[in-house]
């Protein structure tokens, strides 16, 4: 599979070269190439949901999860530094939780979080773009394949893969690209259908019709632009439907914040809660470019304290909806950020690009815990970021084996060690 | 090679030039040939735009001493407002790409800031590159944007150094031959060159006070640089010709130019003093620009789909909540997602983004009042075909000229026909082209073919 898979993507390069810096590859619905049936079909009385939280623009790993007893810490943040006077939330005599974290502490006390230390991978990338697609594909050599979470639902649903994964937001995340799958992407289900003239609604049951029998790849060049969005544009009509008949089903007693993030987990409870097929999930989190002015007037409140505010308190209200819906079991979230920033603050009340970062693993069937160490704080590499320690590949490893039941191999080209969150 | 001066031509350029246009502007360049239509549209300045300033200055009211007079969404009106309306496409064409390649955002920058950043890129659009740059870099909206306000001696901050090389001039590696362009080293040392460049009272300060004086080693030269020695040096790098000669190609032309293309006009750049204006010039009447492999060889952006869509159909209004849409679309002018700017090709079709494009066809074309407050109304009496062109196929034919012109295989062409002669209960009737079929067929085969895929290639 993975043969074909790259012999199109060549095959696609050389007809119209899609492939530029930073930029996407497509979907492109062609049976005549793509992965027609499932191979690893999920089980619709064993869900496996997955849910992925992107925290866009580098997160300050070190102001989130805090070594709050390494002199060093302080030392290196004189003023951006976080202290028990800041409210910090100890977790262990090592480390502490940003004071907005609550939720998250609560359920780190359930045992439910696991804290990975130290992910990043070898040779660090220190360019937001270059690096978000590395952790995307999976690749830190070759950014320019499918995303490794496209590449799992092509293994899982094959070419059909109506609302087997979703994600909220007005891009389809690279990490969610496949070559053959075509996978919702959803700003505001008020607008996902295919709405016709007020006027005549007789007649839009016609345009209805005339648009899927335009939009029928039939007569159109297999491979082309043409092909493929015609492929979206049939998809996203077909599975508009389903999707409005499905959430109008939802009922829910649990209130979302009022923050972008939780509101867009909110649609995919919506969806998940609704769909029975939908398996994978994708929602993200911008504005964590913080060079300057990282805090406002307190330490604990400003940018990185609302975003993590935020963070905390959707994941809190997305846990306790899957809750009420019997599916709190079913569920794992996993958040992730293309770097974490520099040791030492910068004049700007912020940081810069930096390296490793901790991540954090959520859910029922994850065994809670804190996974690796701190890297040094002193013992920086040449660019005075720190040295990670944990391979990301071996959290989308540990995930894909012992969550997904996927070998992760072939999502991921090669085996990364298990890091131990799901036994 | 000669190009067939043509109305496909004619058409393809101002669609990539510009944000296509009605049958009478495509008939105004087929009959100024290739290189009349090419001079017409760069040499904007001679073009009367008068009536879309004075429909700007009663639409509009910002005024530069009440900065409460400002409003992100107005300032995002305003932008598309004059990409729609405007008697100079490459202007706004330009001032459009710019904005994407300089990507600064309302997320971060105040709205008036963000409206004065659009007046310099407009400014600049054509100039030496060398002078776009340099006044970007000043312009408080970049200040803002990559925090060069808090960037001071003694404690520089990386931010606009990182990404004045990494996605406005040169890129991480060089375009053909892969090797990287510079080094960590060179980002700290670059930082410290525009140490003390920050505001003062709205507008740019060089605060000597907060600038690092001490000598810096970039790149391999070693001096007391400031700010305008790293615009220059990396302006006039063969790295910086190349990064923006395959920019410019894939935004304008195709993707994924060859090396010897990206170095013929990296070549232009130098030979032209690099001047965007030549480069664009030579772009333009360029042999491949009107190659087959040119021809819909891009998806539309969400502007180009929108913008496009209004000025094919005539389209008038205040274009409010168009803005919305846009962003629905992935594409919120005045706001890119980040400082990479938007995304190209596939990376602008999901499923999301799609529905939203074939909504805001429906909205447009279903809105039959000229009331302000609807946003976009056609009078699609003003766009009937001629009285003896009015069978099925030749409405058909008609449309997707108007809209393109557009080519489409046999099942189409007939899927549409067939719609026009569809009654409410879906059975085939018969069509004849009058107020109530060009009321409700009519807007509907637009709506339709608005949502072909080949009407979303550009």
């Amino acid at each position: 599979m993975s043969v074909k898979l790259t012999s199109r993507r060549d095959f696609l390069k050389k007809s119209f070269g899609f492939v530029t810096a930073g930029v996407v590859l497509p979907h492109l619905g062609l049976s005549l190439f793509g992965q027609e049936a499932p191979i690893f079909a999920p089980d619709p009385n064993n869900r496996k949901i997955f849910l992925v939280i992107q925290f866009a623009g580098a997160n300050d790993g070190l102001n989130t999860v805090i070594p709050y007893t390494d002199p060093a810490y302080l030392r290196a943040r004189p003023n951006l530094g976080l202290t028990d006077k800041d409210g910090i939330i100890p977790i262990s005599d090592k480390y502490a939780l940003h004071p907005q974290l609550d939720e998250v502490k609560k359920l780190f006390d359930e045992k439910k979080v696991a804290i990975v230390h130290g992910v990043g991978y070898p040779s660090p990338n220190l360019s937001h773009f270059r690096s978000q697609d590395i952790w995307h594909t999976a690749n830190p050599t070759d950014i320019s394949g499918e995303g490794w979470l496209g590449k799992y639902v092509e293994l899982a649903y094959g070419r059909q893969v109506g609302l087997g994964a979703v994600s909220v937001g007005s891009d389809l995340p690279k990490t969610l690209l496949s070559d053959t799958a075509v996978i919702p992407a959803i700003t505001s289900f008020q607008r996902y259908s295919y709405q016709t003239d007020s006027k005549y609604t007789a007649d839009g049951i016609n345009q209805q019709t005339t648009f899927t029998s335009t939009n029928s790849a039939s007569g159109r060049t297999a491979g082309s632009l043409a092909a493929a969005i015609a492929a979206t544009g049939t998809d996203a009509v077909s599975g508009a439907k389903t999707l409005q008949t499905d959430i109008a089903q939802y009922k829910s007693s649990v209130t979302y914040p009022n923050n972008k993030l939780a509101a867009a987990m909110k649609m995919l409870a919506q969806v998940v809660t609704t769909s029975t097929t939908t398996q994978i999930l994708y929602a993200s989190l911008g504005g964590f470019d913080t060079h300057s002015n990282q805090y406002a007037d307190t330490k604990t409140t400003g940018d990185h304290a609302n975003l993590l505010k935020a963070f905390s308190e959707a994941v809190d209200a997305f846990y306790r909806d899957m809750a009420e819906h019997g599916l709190a079991d079913k569920v794992v979230m996993m958040q992730w950020s293309e770097f974490g920033r520099r040791v030492n603050e910068n004049g700007s009340k912020g940081c810069d690009h930096g390296t490793a970062a901790p991540m954090f693993i959520i859910g029922n069937p994850i065994k809670g815990g804190i996974y690796g160490d701190q890297p040094s704080l002193t013992d920086l590499d040449s660019a005075g970021n720190m040295k990670f320690k944990v391979d990301f590949r071996s959290v989308y490893g540990t995930i894909l084996d012992k969550w997904l039941g996927v070998p992760s191999a072939q999502v991921l080209g090669g085996t990364f060690e298990n890091v131990g969150f799901l036994g | 090679m000669a190009v067939t001066w043509n109305t496909e031509n004619a058409a393809h350029l101002l669609r990539r030039a510009g944000f296509a246009g009605s049958q009478a502007e495509v008939a105004d360049l087929v009959k100024r040939g290739l290189e009349g239509s090419v001079d017409y549209l760069l040499n904007y300045e001679s073009i009367d735009n008068s009536a879309l300033e004075n429909q700007l200055k009663s639409e509009f009211r910002f005024d530069p001493t009440e900065l409460k007079s400002f409003s992100p969404s107005e300032v995002e009106r305003f932008f598309i407002f004059r990409m729609t309306f405007t008697k100079r496409p490459l202007e706004e064409k330009m001032t459009f790409f710019w904005h994407d390649h300089f990507a600064t955002g309302l997320s971060k920058v105040k709205d008036y800031f963000m409206y004065y950043q659009n007046l310099t890129l407009r400014k600049f659009a054509l100039a030496k590159f060398d002078d776009l740059v340099l006044n970007v870099a000043k312009d408080p909206g970049m200040i803002i944007w990559l925090d060069n306000i808090d960037n001071v001696r003694g404690k520089p901050n990386e931010n606009f150094a990182r990404e004045l090389m990494e996605l406005f001039t040169c890129g991480v590696f060089d375009v053909v031959s892969g090797q990287p362009n510079y080094t960590e080293d060179d980002v700290k040392e670059s930082a410290r060159a525009f140490t003390g460049w920050t505001l003062q009272r709205q507008n740019f300060f060089f605060n000597q006070n907060l600038h690092d004086f001490g000598v810096k080693t970039f790149r391999g030269q070693t001096g007391n640089f400031n700010g305008e020695d790293i615009i220059a040096n990396l302006c006039n790098d063969n790295a910086t010709a190349r990064f923006m000669a395959k920019k410019l190609w894939e935004y304008f032309v195709y993707p994924n130019p060859k090396a010897d293309l990206i170095d013929r006009f990296a070549g232009v750049y130098f030979a032209k003093a690099h001047s965007i204006k030549e480069l664009m010039r030579a772009i333009l009447t360029s042999d491949e620009f009107y190659s087959d492999k040119a021809k819909f060889a891009l998806v539309k952006n969400p502007v180009e789909f929108v913008v496009g869509l209004v000025r094919q159909l005539g389209g008038t209004g205040t274009l409010r909540l168009v803005a919305q849409s846009l962003s629905l679309q992935g594409q919120e002018v005045m706001d890119p997602p980040d400082v990479s700017g938007w995304t190209s090709g596939l990376g602008w079709v999901n499923t999301s983004s799609l529905l939203e494009r074939y909504n805001f066809a429906n909205d447009m074309l279903s809105n039959r009042s000229t009331s302000k407050e609807r946003a976009i109304f056609v009078d699609v009496t003003k766009l009937l075909p001629p009285a003896d062109k009015q069978s099925k196929a030749d409405v058909v034919d008609f449309y997707l000229n108007l809209m393109g012109p557009l080519t489409v295989d046999n099942k189409t062409a007939k899927a549409l026909q067939n719609y026009l002669a569809l009654d409410d209960s879906g059975k085939k009737g018969k069509f004849k082209l009058d107020d109530a079929t060009a009321d409700k067929k009519i807007r509907g085969l637009l709506h339709l073919i608005a949502s072909l895929p080949e009407y979303h290639l550009n």
